[in-house]
């Protein structure tokens, strides 16, 4: 998902939930942060550099895809970008090293969804945006996997748009090229995709690059083959997949909140946002790159209050002026403590299921864990 | 950079410096050593492209391929090595062609490090000088031992700026 | 659009379409692997150029049979390769109907069966026996023997899935 939705459609969530504006402010700019949270920008900061929740392009360029730096992306990617669904996922007569890339494939409603929320109740409130962003995208990433795999990231060429009129459904070809610079043309259906590469190992097979931006757009509903799916086809039914992601983080939230007791996966607060459902679906069908200036209107007249604009400095100098005892506290010291707290986390239950991908885990950082000694475990 | 990464990176230095003064002190020796080394590489490749193909793409839409590829190459491999009378003029122009491919893509990783704002300009010098080496080796083509000494040198270049590359401390700080 | 019969034909259309590609890389393969294996392996071109010189031909000849006879395998094998390979991708991409690759392939899959065993023969009955090239070799052979195979059966599914396609198309209708 991109900023439409992290930001300002997770503040809309917030306030639906039961935050008040400065709380929703809190939330929303954490979960948006997860995107831009590079071992640079922590470097930079003097932060610590295993609190990185993403990797920019130039770090990924460098990076070495040997088995140590194959594990620091896996361990990046799959804890905050693409959720594993079913760790315990089977298939037929399938060798180990096949099964430990497939059961990372990404999907909602999984137990580590259950997880995510239940880590951050009681935490703070950059622990709650950062699970936003972790629920929301096990949405819009779903059939992808956080690791650089061949075998599981890859498609077909066969796009096809699948668009609603008055007649019914039809379909459209998705035309892709190859041009970062290009932006995309959701008018005529061309959009830019990752080049295939036969490496099974290399970086442009992480993630949803074969399909482009495509899982980041609201609007779009589609149809394709990936690798692992036997011949099957999927569609991806954006809109749908949105207002339930939505839903879910209005119910998350409201969990978060002790507003609800137990957190249970394929829940959603359809109650809470049916008032407003016309005018979010709306934004969400609307053919636009980004919807940014729809949900942050929407976001204003829910509050009533204006929503800034995110800023990636806005918390950069309270940081860095504060001593090092006392960085816990700052904003951005409750966001890498919840950042590593959240990635322990989900490497821990990826170790724990036989799957080394994410190589050992040793456990750097705990913060007020409400689970008694689920960081205390050590791995070497 | 890690330990593991780094010890890689040194011992891959030498043995290429060392290749590069066989080279230059017995050249028959160096160019069957280049020979040996891409039958073994293409050999080794092949082979493993088979084992993925029946672990991993054998399952993936598509992944036949990667079993004709590894077959090709293993075939490669093996018939490389079996070849006794290689011209050294197609042993040279191949390493040419692999050392100006490499300066190329370096060159695309350098401009694309510029655009994201990343440190370029070393990347940019080592590409460009990759690529003369390339060019001078074919201008001196005709005089093989003129080429063989040219691009003997630039191995050995590559080489040693890979070693210092490795010996570089870390970029970031790890706080605990 | 994932029924039984739709899923099945479109992994039989992609297998048939992979085993037509890898055929005609294979035979393209081939040939390059003649050319080298005669240019850059001294002691063979020197008993080609003295088996011809004994029939008293001059160098010009010489060099004008060496390139024709080279040229003569190479299209030889290329046409066979192409004439397959591109056949199954055509019927894999129902841009045609035509089977004539099937019984080339049949024919080629006879034969390459057939001579796999010449590889084991020992030094009685005229062979070498078994040296690093042969693996190769006997291995590239297996997979074609796998293509054809491959060839055959996918035609066979694609047909059969693609009748209750129809008839389920029919029943529908």
């Amino acid at each position: 998902m991109q900023e439409d939705f992290h930001y300002y459609a997770t503040y809309c969530a917030a306030y639906l939930a039961g935050y008040d504006h400065a709380e929703c402010m809190d939330i929303c700019y954490s979960a948006q942060f997860v995107d831009l949270c590079s071992a640079t920008l922590l470097s930079k900061i003097k932060a610590p550099a295993a609190a990185a929740t993403t990797q920019l392009q130039l770090e990924m360029m460098d990076t070495r895809t040997d088995v140590i730096g194959l594990q620091n992306i896996t361990r990046i990617w799959s804890s905050f970008h693409f959720l594993p669904k079913d760790l315990k996922a089977s298939h037929n007569r399938r060798p180990k090293v096949y099964m430990n890339k497939y059961r990372l494939i990404c999907g909602p409603n999984g137990e580590l969804v259950k997880r995510t929320a239940e880590l951050a109740k009681g935490k703070s409130l950059q622990a709650a945006g950062i699970a936003m962003h972790v629920i929301a995208d096990t949405w819009a990433h779903a059939y992808f996997a956080g690791t650089p795999s061949l075998v599981i990231n890859n498609t077909t060429d066969d796009f096809y748009e699948i668009i609603s009129g008055d007649e019914g459904e039809t379909e459209r070809k998705i035309h892709f090229r190859h041009s970062t610079s290009t932006p995309d043309d959701p008018g005529n259906s061309i959009y830019s995709n990752s080049l295939f590469q036969r490496n099974e190992n290399t970086i442009m097979n992480l993630g949803h690059g074969r399909a482009g931006h495509l899982p980041d757009y609201s609007f779009i509903k589609y149809r394709y083959m990936p690798a692992w799916n036997d011949y099957r086809i999927i569609v991806k039914d954006n809109p749908s997949d949105y207002w339930n992601a939505f839903c879910q983080l209005i119910y998350a939230m409201k969990y978060l909140r002790y507003d609800i007791g137990e957190f249970s996966t394929g829940t959603y607060s359809y109650d809470i946002a049916a008032p407003y459902e016309t005018r979010i679906k709306t934004i969400l069908g609307k053919r636009q790159i980004k919807a940014s200036d729809d949900w942050k209107a929407f976001g204003e007249e829910l509050s009533g209050e204006k929503i800034e604009d995110f800023d990636i400095n806005r918390y950069q100098d309270e940081y860095m002026s504060t001593s090092a005892e006392n960085r816990h506290d700052t904003f951005l010291g409750k966001f890498t403590d919840a950042a590593i707290a959240h990635k322990s986390m989900v490497c821990h239950e990826i170790y724990s299921s036989g799957n080394k991908l994410t190589g050992f885990e040793k456990i750097v950082h705990s913060v007020n864990d409400n689970r008694n000694g689920l960081f205390k475990k050590k791995h070497g | 950079m890690t330990k593991l990464q780094r010890v890689r990176e040194i011992i891959t230095g030498i043995i290429t410096v060392l290749i590069a003064l066989l080279m230059l002190l017995e050249p028959s020796e160096g160019y069957t050593a280049v020979i040996g080394i891409l039958s073994l590489v293409y050999t080794v490749r092949g082979i493993s492209m088979i084992i993925y193909y029946f672990t991993m793409a054998r399952f993936m839409v598509g992944g036949r391929t990667a079993l004709y590829i590894g077959i090709i190459m293993f075939d490669f491999g093996i018939l490389t090595g079996t070849l006794t009378d290689v011209p050294h003029f197609y042993v040279l122009l191949y390493l040419i062609v692999i050392h100006a491919f490499s300066g190329a893509i370096e060159m695309m990783r350098a401009s694309e490090s510029r655009r994201y704002g990343g440190a370029w300009r070393l990347k940019l010098g080592h590409s460009i000088i990759d690529i003369i080496m390339a060019l001078l080796c074919i201008v001196f083509l005709s005089r093989l031992s003129v080429a063989v000494i040219i691009y003997a040198i630039g191995l050995m270049y590559s080489s040693v700026l890979r070693i210092i590359a490795a010996c570089r401390r870390t970029k970031f700080v790890y706080i605990q | 659009m994932n029924s039984n019969s739709e899923v099945k034909l479109r992994q039989f259309r992609d297998t048939l379409e992979l085993a037509g590609k890898g055929y005609i890389f294979i035979g393209i393969w081939n040939v390059i692997k003649i050319f080298m294996t005669y240019t850059m392996q001294q002691s063979l071109m020197d008993e080609l150029i003295s088996d011809l010189k004994a029939q008293e031909l001059s160098s010009k000849e010489i060099n004008a049979t060496l390139i024709f006879a080279f040229a003569f395998v190479s299209l030889f094998i290329i046409m066979i390769h192409f004439y397959i390979g591109l056949g199954a991708i055509k019927y894999a991409r129902e841009k045609s109907v035509k089977k004539g690759y099937l019984v080339l392939s049949v024919i080629s899959l006879v034969i390459t069966a057939g001579l796999l065993p010449l590889y084991f023969l020992g030094a009685d009955y005229g062979g070498n026996g078994v040296d690093d090239k042969d693996i190769a070799s006997i291995l590239v052979d297996l997979t074609m023997i796998f293509i054809f195979v491959d060839i055959l059966y996918s035609t066979h599914m694609i047909k059969k899935h693609s009748a209750t396609a129809d008839d389920k198309e029919a029943i529908a209708g």
